[in-house]
């Protein structure tokens, strides 16, 4: 099937640590599959080793058919996959806009050489892009805050820049590390209309890798739950938060509040 | 919703009115530096020669340092590459200026996509000091080339002329070393402002995010590297014929760390900050000569050459701890106030 993201198998060790362990998720053209797993079970380092940040020690991950194993973030980037990070990673010399326009980069369409003489290809092309990022600015509530610095923006915000930077890429599959960590109640809701609206456009399906479990069950179609570097099961969110492994892997004693949970991974 | 420090028209270059200033401030300075050796007098026309050929140098240097992180003592190294180059096309072929500069600018080019290739692996002190030993390197290739084609005493170059007409005096020697500094401004003015200038920003600050924008960090470097020493390697024929020869005994550390102290001093990843070091340390040995006049050149002042390099450290040290975003962090913050209303 087109627009399949498989991992198979996936292995990841760091000498002695294994980071994961033959995970293998099979994620569906235009859903939202959540992936939640307490500290240290080894999200974050999926999604590192799906996009080609660490080489996988085992196993492979293919998208819409094609081998991602061995190729370069940038050219993981080109088949169509787009991704935030779990810590901040804008540039945060840079505005807003510049930071969404980053994303547009694989459709800059200029040289260095257009570049250096500014007139022409390079400004027409420059304007387009701007153009372009108009509407994503708008659609995360970023308008008004797009001529400001990125670093200046308090973290929720932020983490709405990175979002769109990586929305900016026309992915075909999204995937999100974390982007409620340490954010409000109003960019929690925002973030919900937000995958909403992907899901129901089918502009890209999402991989949200997300703490806030209630935030994971209210959005997914389907829900991964990884402890210790291994998919322990994958199913609808119902069956995954009745489920017995996942409530003494993930939630510990059936009366943890939800708060008590980890915030931060590896 | 926090303010930003900076109001947002000036935040984005692409705001009408921030581009107006520009244009402003840009023809304002083509009209200073036409006018200037109409004005003063040659002495200190040789200064302001002396100011935008080391502007010339420092830019390119800049883009690669404050714009791509790239940390580089290989400039003096650029230089001599340039000028040999330069020479050896001026004279085995009898090529004029433009030409020699561009050959200049194509080796320039290649040694710099070479001596860049260790930033694929290395960064901050450990890629400076694979650049030392490509400065090393290339000043020895030089002393070689040097003593095969054109003997102990280096290449001398001929007074300037191009197509016929005479450029060597002072006033059209400093004209034409101001076209070709502006042309290097204006062509990092527009790649910093275009799409790849993000890119290069994106490099510096966040590498792991730049890839995941589908942007190649290596070609990013590799291309700043090469585009950087192609610039300064073409200043290096322009330097040669405005000393008059070339030879390796110029092309020291020293004079690879003088430029670093421009950068450092003007303001890391600006093009004013270039220009703004550039005329600092251009008029340090002025303010020292002048010194060692006045006061008879007794004490320190018997040896202006070893008190301009250690005013040099103690200004370089002076600006990493005290203003780290140099003297343009000055004019920045004096614009701001006045545009505040005080």
């Amino acid at each position: 099937m087109t627009g399949e993201l498989v991992i198979d198998r996936l292995g990841l060790r760091f000498g002695g640590v294994v980071a994961l362990r033959e995970v293998s998720i099979r994620h569906h053209p235009d859903e939202v599959l959540g992936i939640i797993g307490p500290n240290g079970a080894g999200k974050t380092s999926l999604i590192n080793a799906v996009t080609g940040i660490y080489p996988p020690s085992s196993g492979s991950v293919s998208y819409r058919g094609t081998p991602l194993t061995g190729r370069s973030p940038e050219s993981i980037v080109a088949t169509g996959i787009a991704r935030t990070f779990q810590h901040n990673q804008l540039c945060g010399d840079l505005t807003v806009r510049e930071n969404v326009l980053l994303g547009c980069h694989p459709r800059l369409g200029y040289g260095m050489g257009k570049a250096a003489l500014g007139f022409g290809p390079a400004r027409r092309a420059e304007r387009r892009l701007r153009g372009e990022v108009e509407p994503l600015l708008e659609l995360l509530n970023l308008g008004q805050v797009a001529a400001e610095q990125a670093h200046s923006l308090p973290y929720g915000l932020q983490k709405r820049v990175e979002m769109a930077r990586a929305l900016a890429l026309r992915p075909t599959t999204l995937l999100l590390d974390e982007p409620a960590a340490g954010t409000s109640d109003e960019d929690r809701a925002a973030l919900v209309r937000i995958i909403k609206h992907l899901r129901q456009e089918g502009a890209c399906s999402v991989v949200l890798i997300e703490h806030d479990v209630g935030l994971v069950m209210e959005v997914s179609d389907r829900v991964a739950v990884l402890d210790w570097g291994e998919c322990i099961m994958v199913d609808t969110p119902e069956a995954v938060a009745a489920d017995a492994r996942v409530l003494a892997a993930y939630l510990g004693v059936d009366d943890t509040p939800r708060d008590l949970a980890p915030s931060d991974s590896i | 919703m926090t303010q930003s420090i900076a109001p947002p028209h000036l935040a984005d270059p692409a705001q009408p009115r921030a581009g107006v200033r520009r244009t402003g401030l840009a023809v304002l300075a083509v009209a200073i530096v036409v006018a200037l050796p109409l004005v003063v007098s040659p002495y200190w026309t040789t200064v302001a020669t002396n100011a935008v050929l080391a502007f010339a140098i420092a830019a390119p240097l800049n883009l690669l340092t404050g714009n791509a992180g790239q940390f580089s003592l290989g400039n003096a190294a650029f230089l001599v590459v340039g000028a040999y180059t330069g020479a050896f096309v001026t004279f085995t072929f009898d090529m004029e200026l433009p030409i020699a500069m561009l050959v200049a600018a194509a080796a320039g080019a290649l040694v710099g996509f070479i001596v860049g290739l260790p930033s694929l692996r290395l960064r901050g002190a450990y890629l400076l000091m694979s650049t030392l030993a490509a400065h090393y390197i290339l000043v020895f290739a030089a002393l070689k080339f040097q003593t095969s084609q054109f003997g102990a005493a280096g290449a001398i170059f001929p007074p300037l002329r191009v197509a016929g007409v005479d450029l060597s005096g002072d006033r059209s020697m400093y004209f034409v070393i101001a076209a070709f500094a502006a042309l290097i401004g204006l062509i990092i003015t527009n790649i910093m402002r275009s799409g790849h200038g993000r890119a290069i920003e994106a490099v510096k600050a966040r590498d792991v995010a730049a890839a995941a924008c589908g942007i190649s960090v290596a070609r990013t470097k590799l291309w700043v590297w090469s585009l950087s020493s192609a610039m300064i390697a073409a200043a290096g024929v322009l330097q040669a014929y405005y000393l008059g020869s070339a030879s390796v005994e110029f092309y020291t550390l020293n004079l690879a760390i003088t430029y670093v102290a421009m950068i450092l001093v003007g303001g890391l990843g600006s093009l004013g900050g270039s220009l703004l070091g550039a005329c600092f340390v251009t008029l340090v040995p002025v303010v020292v000569n002048h010194l060692s006049e006045a006061y008879g050149g007794g004490g320190v002042l018997a040896h202006p050459h070893e008190l301009q390099t250690v005013i040099y450290g103690l200004i370089i040290i002076a600006f990493v701890l005290l203003k780290p975003d140099g003297l343009i962090g000055f004019v920045r913050s004096a614009a701001r106030r006045l545009r505040n209303g005080g």
